[in-house]
């Protein structure tokens, strides 16, 4: 091919091209040369005179794409049918908010279920909601893809069969009064169910035999601090803990911004105290001891690390020189050598006395002993009434470890007549799950009231679906006196049928579930507030979602501080210690099926569709490892032991391995063919193998409580790869220094000062280098004549907790990509947030930075789009018309931030059940065209709509990004840049305000606080430009 | 030759592409050629008649036009607001009124006092207050259940007529109305009714299935409330419906007619107001 010239006229004469017979028999180079062999002999046996191949695919060509042409018609005709009824007040196409609670996890956020034609779409934080303050998680956010599930149960089933609930109920209700008669013990076993409804039900239906409890069982519970309360304050409660009031937070291991009891709650209250001002240059100080890398950790202004079998020697020193402080009597026991420079800790201890009953000190040790001596700091220091509330305690963590034990026992010895089980998977959860499927099995009547086919449902005579909570009566009290509603937004999907609809049936009653519920706050919760009549106080109820009842007179409890024992002789162990976790997002193993929450990175590892096992980097020296190696992870008893990846994780303990639970969930191999499916796709996981390993079996149980962490395991390389579905691959805003330019070691995309240079300067951290904008690529020719939307992210607010990832997912309908997609960065979010390391050690600092489409002013892929599908709107948008581009990429070539996605396949799949879940507002966008951040347009465009249909001027905080909407942080403000009133304007004015890669004055719309660690240094470690 | 065959085969075949292509093209699915598309309806509803003789206003049936993006296609009950009382034929009506007025006249001749109803607050009641009705106990009721939408609607005038009606003598059935003529009937077939709009046992109520006449690209997101608060009329866009037997799109309704009227708008206002009519692409598009 190469020395033959390639024709270019089309001029030339037909038969010009054709290699005569003859010529090719004789073997003519000048003919032959070049062309390929299996091309020739065609082309040479037949005659001559022939039409040159090129030329018949041009006219066959042309033909062709005529009679394609000629095939377009008017569409079918559509049909528009309407109501034959129409509900009052229903606007068609008009978004209608109604107020419930998440019901996600047990810490009942306040939600605005947003309903569109009569289908609830979008979920948003509850702004006026006490704890959650307007924000909404990952979880939360999620809760329409787990709607819209077509493999969601939806008729009862009978011994594993389809049937109807008249011969359910008949055939359960007879089961269950031969169960009564016999005397036989009942137990039910549900999740943390803060409900009040639920439980009184629950009560009423245990009520009639003699022998029966309601057992709770979390997958990750809190039961140390439960039990530990029961021995320091005589009763058994978890506090409700108040960071909004904590100066100082000291946290062992506790994960509060990422999965601990109530992360969002944590997160708006924590967040508040991160925003020093020029004026007020305070913020709340936050050290974390940990053993793997969490969330929270990543957030602390310290970290050190310490794995959780040395947390009881610190916490025994700090008991130790509290309790002298505070001129109390040191508890009994062994002070010890805590693994950490005395230095350090008593630079802890001044902070805590002199924040007395203003700091806070957690942990999430699964040890008793160990919680009563961080009940011991807390009261020593005053916390208790103040940040550690115990009169209002919390309800959002039930779970009772020794219950559940008992029941295994009782289990295995054959004593259990009935058991009911709601809201969890007993065999995936428990460590030996599969020995308990075992002992179910014998059990005369097992009902399962699970909406899909779990472990345990598998191993049920029934199965009750009850209804998604997006279609349910019920309530919930997160905290003592806090009750919140869930109100249904549509009729149950299927034959499903709430709960309490079936507890109330089986007792021979025929209420519905709103009934039901109204009677508990008729009689419960009206008489405390005797405020008008039942009706107006109900209705009030359903509109704002809540109900704060009048707080009961406080009862002191006296803290006894003989059941304290310092623990300073604990042996340290030498091997490995295992931590097992809950990943932000997947937060339980009913959430495996939502393919948003699957393909969620790991804010920290950035991991997708996978767990795997953390180790550190020293682990992985000795190993010989590197990231998606096989590895595998036995107990050193050699009962269970699971392959798995590993991940090096920085700031890791050298003896810490972690591994997230809530994987390998039943029936998560429905995700094997969720990608494109093209030649070279691989699946997301065979048929057959769900989506990552249960680690549940490592759990060990030890003093009556379930123990997330751990000794007495091994680690071994297996061989063997398995590459991870990462997100980003790129960790360290350090240059390389062999091609750094000078004063530009670190790149300062995340910029960060300390609080004592911000003190002096709130400008500090501001990179030294100027740039000249007169020094323009661009003219100046964007006028803004009406608004300038803008964005503000204050890093130091922001803790990377990706539930905006999720909130834009679920408005701008983005697609899923699958593991292989993930692999090739083909992913799709709108919003990645970057995470980046700096330091060693104990040093390593993570930065998390949120990064969508900057909306830059002169943007550079606007100036290379050919077919100008990306251009620029007279107010500061840039905006892509999906049904303009072509594909060419050469805007997310030019994209500096990189931010561009583009469709390489069709990604929605024909699913009409899932396709519910989609924003009929925004377009879905086709293959082949580029997408990205558009601001939620359609959101600022109904904001603009309303307002004119109002007559009124646009006000701050009419439009509202899905993003900003529910980041439980309010790290994420937008407004109109040009309205001074505005709160956009305000951060943009703050002396931490940068923008990123300003230097090439792209001038985009959206800025950042720069960071601020409450260090005493002057400068930030690994600062920039210093 | 050979060569000579292809080619004559390679043109025949183009120019029935060609044929075809050209064809095809007359019915292509781009925006402008949807112009004048006039679907046959389920119901030969008149635009003429409702808006254009009796008055109604626009937004008494497509409320929603001025609350939200869609202008919606009424529902069933919407049309039931009026067709509880009303049950006949324009013809039978204006033959009924023509009865009327001769009765009316030779009553008068007698000296007998009008027996005209005393409610005719509503401007057309003369239209419509005299009009026979059948007295049902249901018919109030979804009267008064309208929703508030409704309530607000300048042109309530035709609901007002009910209690009018009701004082007339006369009921007729829709039975008595020769089933070829009576219009009502998939009405009533789509409330679940019978002929003589009566609920039957099993029947289930369903839509009329309206055919889609303004069908915009799937890429163009209009909000019809907007355009109706800066004072655009229904018109402007729709032509004049109330002179439309059967509606049919009036104009091309292509991005190029929307621009148009965006930039004139800008430039010149609408009714005397000053608008800011966007031509950005998110402003439709996203």
């Amino acid at each position: 091919m190469t020395n033959k010239p390639m024709r270019t006229s089309r001029s030339r004469p037909v038969d010009r091209h054709v290699v005569p017979a003859d010529a090719a028999s004789a073997g003519d180079a000048s003919h032959t040369d070049g062309i390929p062999h299996r091309e020739l002999p065609l082309a040479s046996q037949r005659n001559a005179a022939q039409v040159s191949r090129r030329r018949f695919l041009e006219a066959a060509g042309f033909t062709f794409s005529l009679a394609a042409l000629s095939g377009c018609r008017r569409a079918d005709e559509e049909f528009a049918l309407p109501f034959v009824e129409q509900p009052a007040g229903r606007v068609p196409g008009a978004m209608t908010e109604y107020a419930s609670t998440c019901a996600g996890c047990p810490a009942a956020c306040g939600l605005l279920i947003g309903v569109r034609d009569g289908r609830p779409l979008k979920m948003e934080g509850m702004p006026e909601h006490p704890l959650s303050r307007g924000g909404l998680c990952a979880v939360g956010q999620a809760l329409p893809l787990s709607l819209y599930d077509r493999l969601r149960l939806t008729v009862p089933q009978q011994a594993q069969k389809d049937a109807t609930w008249s011969d359910v109920d008949k055939a359960i209700m007879q089961q269950l009064d031969d169960v009564a008669k016999k005397g036989g013990a009942v137990r039910f076993v549900t999740g943390t169910t803060s409900s009040p409804t639920l439980n009184a039900s629950i009560a009423q239906f245990l009520d009639r035999f003699e022998d029966a409890r309601h057992i709770t069982f979390d997958a990750i519970s809190c039961t140390a601090i439960l039990d530990a309360h029961k021995a320091t304050h005589g009763k058994r409660l978890l506090p409700h803990f108040h960071f909004d009031l904590a100066e100082v937070i000291v946290s062992f291991g506790a994960d509060f911004l990422g999965t601990w009891i109530s992360p969002v709650e944590y997160t708006a209250a924590w967040s508040k105290n991160r925003v020093p001002t020029a004026d007020d240059a305070h913020m709340s100080y936050h050290v974390q001891f940990e053993g793997r890398m969490s969330l929270t950790g990543s957030k602390a202004d310290h970290r050190y690390r310490l794995a959780s079998d040395q947390y009881a020697v610190v916490l025994s020193y700090l008991v130790k020189r509290l309790a002298t402080r505070a001129g109390q009597t040191v508890p009994e026991g062994t002070v010890g050598t805590p693994p950490v420079a005395p230095a350090v800790l008593s630079g802890i201890v001044d902070r805590l006395w002199q924040t007395r009953g203003k700091s806070l000190v957690l942990c999430d040790s699964q040890d008793v002993e160990v919680q009563k001596l961080v009940n011991a700091i807390n009261h020593y220091l005053g916390n208790y009434g103040k940040t550690v509330d115990i009169n209002r305690p919390s309800l959002q963590r039930q779970g009772n470890d020794a219950d559940v034990l008992q029941l295994i026992e009782e289990l295995e010895d054959g004593k259990v007549g009935a058991l009911l089980v709601a809201g969890t998977d007993l065999i995936h959860n428990l460590p030996n799950g599969a020995s308990v499927a075992e002992t179910i099995g014998s059990v005369p009547l097992v009902i399962s009231f699970a909406d899909r086919l779990d472990d345990l449902a598998a191993h049920a005579h029934f199965v009750c679906p009850d209804v998604h909570p997006l279609l349910a009566w019920l309530d919930a009290e997160p905290i003592r006196g806090l009750v919140t509603l869930l109100q249904p937004t549509m009729r149950p999907l299927g034959k499903t049928r709430p709960i309490l609809e079936s507890l109330a049936r089986w007792n021979g009653q025929d209420f519905s579930a709103l009934q039901i519920v109204q009677k508990t706050w008729e009689k419960q919760f009206y008489p405390q507030v005797k405020k008008g009549s039942f009706r107006d106080f109900w209705e009030r109820a359903v509109h704002d979602g809540f109900v704060e009842l009048p707080l009961e007179q406080s009862r002191t409890a006296e803290f006894q501080a003989d059941r304290v024992k310092l623990l300073g002789d604990r042996p340290a162990s030498k091997g490995l210690s295992l931590a097992l976790y809950s990943k932000v997002g997947l937060s339980e193993s009913c959430h495996a099926h939502n393919a948003w929450l699957q393909e969620l990175p790991d804010p920290i590892t950035k991991v997708t569709w996978d767990n795997y096992v953390a180790v550190s980097a020293a682990v992985a020296e000795d190993l010989q490892i590197v990231d998606g190696d096989l590895v595998t992870l036995a107990t050193d008893a050699g009962n269970c032991s699971v392959d798995l990846p590993a991940l090096v994780q920085r700031g890791q303990h050298d003896r810490v391995v972690a591994v997230a639970l809530a994987y390998g969930v039943k029936g998560t191999d429905r995700f094997a063919n969720i990608g494109p499916e093209w030649l070279e796709g691989r699946p997301t996981t065979v048929k057959g193998t769900p989506i990552g390993k249960n680690v549940a079996p490592f759990i060990a149980t030890q003093n009556g409580t379930f123990r997330y962490a751990r000794d007495g395991v091994t680690l071994t390389k297996k061989g063997g790869r398995q590459d991870l579905a990462v997100t980003q691959t790129y960790d360290s805003l350090t240059v390389p220094k062999s091609v750094a330019p000078r004063g530009a070691e670190v790149r300062d995309l995340v910029q960060k000062t300390t609080l004592p240079a911000f003190a002096k300067d709130p400008s500090a951290g501001a990179p030294h280098h100027h740039h000249d904008s007169a020094d323009q690529l661009w003219p100046d020719d964007h006028p803004k004549p009406r608004a300038s939307w803008g964005m503000t992210i204050d890093l130091n607010k922001c803790s990377g907790c990706s539930a905006c990832l999720i909130a834009c997912q679920s408005e701008n309908n983005v697609p899923v990509v699958g593991r292989d997609e993930v692999r090739r960065r083909r992913e799709m979010h709108w919003i990645r947030i970057d995470r980046y390391y700096s330091g060693e050690g104990d040093a390593v600092r993570v930065d998390h930075q949120p990064m969508m489409c900057q909306h830059c002013d002169n943007a550079p892929c606007e100036t290379v789009c050919p077919v100008l599908a990306t251009v620029h709107s007279d107010e500061g948008l840039n905006e892509q018309a999906y049904n303009r581009c072509v594909g060419t990429r050469y805007c997310a070539n030019n994209c500096p931030y990189k931010v561009r996605r583009f469709n390489w396949f069709k990604y929605q799949h024909d699913d009409e059940v899932q396709n519910l879940a989609l924003n009929p507002d925004v377009t879905v966008r086709m293959r082949g065209v580029m997408e990205k951040c558009s601001m939620c347009i359609q959101r600022i465009e109904q904001a603009k709509i309303g307002a004119r249909r109002r007559g009124e001027p646009l006000a701050d905080g009419d439009a509202q990004t899905a993003c900003q909407q529910s980041c439980p942080a309010h790290a994420i403000t937008f407004g109109n840049l040009n309205d001074s009133a505005s709160q956009v304007h305000d951060t943009a004015q703050n002396p931490r305000y940068y923008r990123v890669l300003e230097e090439f004055n792209f001038r985009p719309s959206v800025g950042y606080l720069r960071v601020v660690d409450n260090s005493d240094a002057e400068e930030a470690e690994n600062g920039n430009h210093v | 030759m050979q060569q000579r065959v292809i080619t004559i085969v390679l043109l025949i075949g183009l120019f029935f592409g060609l044929l075809s292509l050209g064809s095809g093209m007359m019915s292509w699915r781009l925006p402008d050629r949807e112009q004048g598309y006039a679907p046959v309806q389920p119901i030969d509803y008149s635009h003429r008649l409702h808006a254009g003789e009796l008055g109604i206003d626009c937004r008494f049936c497509h409320w929603a036009a001025y609350r939200g993006r869609y202008a919606g296609i009424p529902s069933t009950d919407i049309c039931m607001k009026c067709h509880d009382v009303v049950t006949m034929t324009w013809g039978q009506f204006q033959a009924f009124q023509e009865a009327a007025e001769k009765e009316k006249e030779a009553a008068q001749a007698d000296g007998q006092p009008d027996s005209k109803a005393p409610d005719s607050k509503a401007p057309d009641s003369t239209t419509t207050s005299k009009a026979p009705a059948r007295t049902k106990g249901t018919g109030k009721k979804r009267a008064t259940e309208g929703n508030a939408a409704v309530a607000e609607q300048e042109s309530g005038k035709t609901a007002k007529s009910g209690a009018a009606a009701a004082k007339a003598t006369k009921p007729v059935s829709a039975t008595e109305i020769d089933p070829q003529e009576n219009k009502l009937l998939p009405l009533y077939e789509s409330l679940g009714l019978d002929a003589d709009a009566k609920p039957v046992a099993g029947k289930q109520a369903h839509p009329i299935p309206w055919v889609r006449v303004h069908n915009l690209p799937d890429f163009v997101y209009f909000d019809h409330s907007v355009h109706m608060a800066v004072g655009i009329s229904c018109q402007q866009c729709h032509g004049p419906v109330e002179s439309m037997e059967r509606v049919r799109q009036f104009e091309s309704l292509s991005m190029g007619w929307c621009i148009t009227c965006h930039r004139d708008s800008t430039k010149n206002g609408v009714n005397g107001r000053v608008v800011n009519a966007p031509t950005n692409c998110t402003a439709c598009h996203y």
